[in-house]
């Protein structure tokens, strides 16, 4: 079993992967305060379980000539977007994003992420020092 | 879809807010603008709106400018018998901008802007840890 199959790695590897791809969509939700008739979106919650079985058992085209053509999709998203009820308040266009309240989620996305980054590394130091590295 | 699209999102609501800023200085610029005879019109306030635009590379949805259009409220009238353009009344048609109004659009068009801009070094700021952690 390599490093990147065992429990931990897998489980944090998925947190990675959603907060990256939340990343995106809020900074889509940003970008659209003042576009008209725009609703804010959102991941729906997570379930890491089962996004750590679909990681491990994705499987990618492998292209060996140079004709081979690789797919390309973009939204290869294990996690759900969803068109989020505005509960704060719509404006007269109809648009609903609140920036104060996207604001607070891109900061705790980042801090989630860096919770996420520190463990990877606290671990991984841990491995060397086991290995006998002077890191 | 991957966090480097964060930033191309970013990028088009910046671009966005600063196409705002073109026409509102341009409204600003020509707030005193009028005909040079009585049968010209003076200068029209210019408004614009926002739409998005699914980018299929990214697979998000990115600001765009909808259209160009003339604030349709009529000018303002002011009594000045002497001026080349006065009508038979003497009043001169000046153009319909209120500069207040100019100056709180700049405002949001700011907020907006600085709002992309944090996204952007959010999602860098992100970038370059999980970089790091090859170190």
């Amino acid at each position: 079993m390599t490093l990147g199959e065992t429990k931990l790695f897998s489980l944090l590897k998925a947190k990675m992967t959603y907060h990256a791809e939340r990343q995106p969509i809020l900074a889509q939700n940003m970008a659209n305060i003042d576009t008209p008739g725009y609703a804010p979106k959102d991941f729906k919650k997570p379930d890491f379980e089962k996004a750590v079985m679909l990681e491990s058992s994705r499987l990618d085209m492998r292209a060996t000539q140079p004709s081979h053509i690789k797919p390309r999709i973009a939204n290869l998203s294990h996690f759900k977007t969803e068109e989020q009820d505005p509960v704060h308040e719509i404006t007269p266009v109809e648009n609903g994003v609140v920036l104060e309240e996207q604001m607070m989620k891109i900061a705790e996305n980042k801090a989630q992420y860096d919770i996420a980054t520190n463990i990877y590394k606290k671990n991984m130091d841990l491995f060397k020092i086991a290995i006998g590295k002077n890191s | 879809m991957d966090m480097i699209n964060a930033f191309h999102i970013a990028g088009s609501g910046m671009k966005a807010q600063s196409d705002r800023l073109r026409v509102i200085s341009q409204n600003i610029a020509n707030a005193d603008s009028v005909a040079n005879t009585a049968d010209g019109t003076p200068y029209r306030r210019k408004v614009l709106s926002f739409k998005n635009v699914l980018d299929r590379e990214i697979g998000a949805d990115l600001v765009k400018v909808k259209k160009y259009g003339f604030d349709k409220s009529d000018f303002r009238m002011k009594y000045e018998p002497g001026h080349p353009a006065a009508n038979e009344e003497g009043y001169v048609k000046y153009p319909n901008v209120n500069p207040i109004l100019e100056m709180v659009d700049m405002r949001e068009a700011q907020r907006g802007y600085e709002a992309n801009l944090n996204v952007i070094e959010v999602s860098k700021t992100m970038l370059q840890q999980t970089i790091g952690l090859l170190r």
